[in-house]
């Protein structure tokens, strides 16, 4: 290359334009060339004192102030005003350092390679990449709070989502819904934003749901994590309601369409859920009745107001590179709980039922003296489906989401304390430890919690209640239990499915806590829906014992036969009598509370204590047969003491 | 200038090509592409006019113009260099107003206040931007207007030959003549170094 080709060149390299190879050979012949340089030295010394020239530039430009948006809305936009200064002041900034380096460069004859990236400009673009849920489960004392759709109610709430049909208020920054569990999860959302630039960036982030809780925002950089700063995080929620939209009116013309009546032009002098006062030029204000308002018509959307919320960022990016980015963020509006439903097999009569009938008479009177052995467990076969109901009523879908339900009720306030202690206490654990244990998230348990990742990736629409298949077990085995206690029903024995949650019943997998809803098929076989109860969260290989109403064929009495207190000492007894009429035998477990910690006791067939205070024993009941059952116990007042334990009931 | 009268053609003339069919919705292309010059052809004009009060309002007032014409658009040429044809049309018919109207004061510039702080480097700086701008003034209109369109940010060299119908090393040695020109003019300034 010659000094003539060079110094045509020396422009481009001035404005960046050559490319890698050419800059490579001007840039070789400048470091033998004192003339080139000479020249290139001259060229950037105008340049930077054009910059000196330029230095009252104002760093911000609102390009056409709302006109871009008020002739038509082809795309939801929020603001009506662009904000080009950190572009610019990126550009600036971006200009100053090359102006600096090209100091550098000449004073010290070393080589800096001007970057191409100073002539980018424009709004950066984020691609979303992936899109992780972690829904959590309601905390406990919050069942039957779950969150559900309803119908809008009167006007007066800040902003509610464009469905119209959940209602959210703002309050203190959190939106709270009205009373109740409204539901709480994590939002992870990947982004790639190919043409970030170096320096700073302005990047806005749509799309985020009506309940976020604007303080765990987290966002980071995936592939460049130490490249990217954060200057400033904006969540700009003042949307475009009604309300919010007639509130920016006050003062400003307004058209009211009136049924019946011509329309009223004039400034809107103030509102309430009943009325509008407006001032139609050179006349008098008029009260207008808003159940008669067919529309009203605004000049515009006003500034600031934003049709979705948004965040805004600030970043700074120190890499000359795009960025693939996490924004992770808390949310309300999205609940789960799970459902099962437990359908009985048409039933199995129970073995030695039919035969056992001739013997029944027999056995009567038989007070339990001797054990009847002979009678077998009652099992059923049932199938088990649980469904998560997963309902999202945060104002926002989520695309292809890969979802993550969560169960388990660790550490949140339980008896103190508003719904928001519970909200700010999950909020912060969760955030904290699942925003930064990544891998830990891949497993199945994750700390006190357990997790129930899809397989697939699944939509959540905005206003959805949608039921994902969590576990099912067929031909889990149950095992009938029927249970007397006096103190929860005089007169009837209870009663009870046993089940283990292991792999060779069907199941195996944690069952987190939920409303269980038992079907039996009645006599034609049809199923029918029999009783409803709950669930708590049951780890795999525990028992799950389910009660259900109470038995009709096992009539109950109890009574304290005697009662004795003398000096300290205090002795009771208690008597059942049961009686079997079904036809077939059934063992009834039977329950003594006895309110003391330390007695000595005494019963006419075998027994075993099962909690402090709290004795059992299994009577076996034949057909028709009756048994009666009698407890006593003694105890030392001063030494057994009152039972107050927890366990006690 | 020949240039100016052609794409003055390119920028107003509605798409004649395709008869039935209207003209694609490019609506997006310009509203984009206005947000993202906006800053660009502010700059521009201040390198035209010398002031930054000035230069914000034509500025809007030609962004407005390419917003209200933005149907007349026909992606034939780069949607950035349409934008600045609009610009510069609006620019020359400011000056011809301003021939004809009565001749207003131009604002006083504040000085440039940011940068290093003492008052010596803000005299120094003052001094310097006050050379500038004189030695910007004496540089032949056909220079100075590829300047300011280079030194804008927002077209390459390639497109502001395009905008101004001669050829590219055309443009580059208008540049390149310019900023040497300046060079010599502020060469009592030659000890002066960018600080920031």
């Amino acid at each position: 290359m010659n000094c003539q080709e060079v110094r045509e060149q020396l422009i481009d390299l001035l404005y960046g334009e050559l490319d890698d190879a050419q800059q490579r050979q001007v840039m070789a012949h400048l470091d033998g060339c004192d003339a080139c340089r000479g020249e290139l030295r001259r060229l950037q010394r105008a340049r930077s004192a054009l910059a000196v020239f330029r230095a009252g530039e104002p760093t911000t430009m609102s390009v056409l102030k709302g006109e871009l948006f008020g002739t038509e809305r082809t795309e939801p936009a929020g603001r009506a005003r662009f904000r080009v200064g950190h572009w610019l002041a990126a550009g600036a900034g971006v200009a100053a350092a090359i102006i600096l380096g090209w100091a550098a460069w000449m004073l010290q004859g070393t080589k800096m390679l001007p970057t191409a990236s100073a002539e980018q400009t424009g709004p950066v673009e984020i691609k979303r990449v992936a899109l992780s849920l972690t829904i959590l489960s309601a905390p406990p004392g919050s069942e039957g709070q779950y969150p559900q759709p309803r119908p809008m109610a009167a006007q007066g709430a800040e902003y509610q989502s464009e469905q119209m049909d959940y209602q959210v208020t703002v309050n203190g920054g959190q939106a709270l819904g009205r009373g109740g569990w409204q539901g709480l999860a994590l939002v992870r959302d990947q982004r790639l934003a190919a043409n970030l630039r170096k320096g700073a960036n302005e990047v806005r982030f749509k799309g985020v749901p009506a309940g976020i809780l604007p303080d765990t925002v987290r966002l980071r950089s995936l592939d460049f994590a130490d490249g990217l700063t954060i200057m400033e995080q904006n969540y700009q929620y003042d949307l475009a309601s009604a309300a919010a939209v007639l509130k920016k009116h006050v003062d400003k013309q307004i058209t009211v369409s009136v049924k019946d009546l011509p329309a009223v032009t004039g400034e809107l002098l103030s509102y309430d859920h009943r009325n509008l006062v407006v001032r139609p030029k050179g006349e008098g204000p008029r009260s207008v009745s808003r159940e008669k308002v067919r529309a009203i018509a605004f000049e515009k959307l006003p500034e600031g107001l934003l049709t979705t919320p948004t965040l805004v960022w600030q970043l700074n990016n120190k890499a000359d590179r795009k960025q693939q980015f996490e924004v992770a963020y808390m949310t309300r509006g999205l609940a789960w709980r799970a459902d099962y439903v437990l359908k009985l097999r048409p039933a199995v009569r129970p073995a030695g039922a039919g035969a056992a009938k001739p013997q029944a008479a027999g056995t009567q009177g038989a007070e339990g003296a001797k054990p009847q052995a002979a009678i077998p467990d009652i099992m059923d076969g049932a199938d088990l489906v649980g469904y998560a109901t997963v309902t999202n009523l945060s104002g926002v879908t989520y695309e292809n989401a890969q979802l993550k339900l969560m169960a388990g009720d660790v550490n949140l306030i339980q008896d103190e304390g508003t719904v928001i202690h519970r909200y700010k206490q999950a909020q912060e654990q969760l955030a904290n430890r699942l925003a930064e244990a990544r891998e830990q998230f891949e497993e199945k348990s994750f700390f006190e919690y357990h997790l129930y990742t899809l397989g697939r990736p699944t939509t959540i629409r905005d206003a959805e209640t949608k039921q994902i298949e969590l576990v099912t077990g067929e031909g889990i085995k149950l095992k009938r239990g029927y249970v007397y206690d006096p103190s929860v029903n005089r007169t009837a024995a209870r009663v009870v499915s046993e089940f283990r949650n292991s792999e060779e019943n069907g199941l195996g997998k944690p069952m987190p806590k939920g409303v269980v809803r038992l079907y039996a098929p009645d006599p034609e076989g049809a199923q029918t829906y029999v009783s409803q109860t709950s669930i708590d969260h049951t780890p795999v290989n525990e028992k799950v014992r389910l009660p259900w109403g109470f038995a009709f064929d096992i009539a109950c009495t109890a009574k304290t036969t005697g009662s004795r207190t003398a000096g300290d000492e205090h002795a009771e007894t208690r008597e059942y009598e049961l009686r079997n009429h079904k036809d077939y035998g059934v063992t009834v477990t039977v329950i003594f509370r006895v309110p003391r910690t330390t007695y000595e006791g005494e019963c006419n067939i075998p027994w075993h204590v099962r909690e402090v205070g709290v004795v059992e024993a299994d009577v076996p009941l034949a057909p028709g047969a009756t048994a009666k059952v009698t407890f006593s116990y003694k105890a030392n007042n001063k030494t057994g003491g009152g039972l107050k334990s927890p366990y006690d009931k | 200038m020949a240039g100016s009268r052609e794409h003055r053609e390119s920028g107003e003339a509605p798409d004649g090509g395709s008869g039935f069919t209207p003209a694609p919705p490019r609506t997006q292309e310009v509203r984009a592409a206005l947000v993202e010059v906006g800053a660009s052809v502010r700059r521009y004009l201040f390198g035209m006019c010398g002031d930054w009060h000035r230069a914000e309002d034509l500025a809007q007032e030609a962004l407005l113009k390419a917003w209200r014409k933005r149907e007349s658009f026909n992606g034939r040429s780069d949607v950035k260099t349409w934008v600045f044809a609009i610009a510069r049309n609006h620019w020359v018919d400011s000056l011809r107003r301003r021939a004809s109207g009565p001749r207003e004061e131009p604002m006083i510039q504040e000085s440039p206040a940011n940068g290093s702080s003492g008052p010596r480097a803000a005299a120094e700086r003052a001094e310097l931007s006050a050379a500038v701008r004189g030695a910007v003034e004496k540089l032949p209109a056909e220079q100075r207007e590829a300047l300011s369109l280079r030194e804008s940010r927002g077209l390459t060299f390639r497109q502001i030959a395009e905008l101004l119908g001669v050829p590219a090393a055309t443009v580059k040695s208008r540049v390149r003549y310019a900023l040497l020109k300046l060079a010599d003019e502020l060469e009592p300034f030659r000890d002066w170094e960018p600080r920031s």
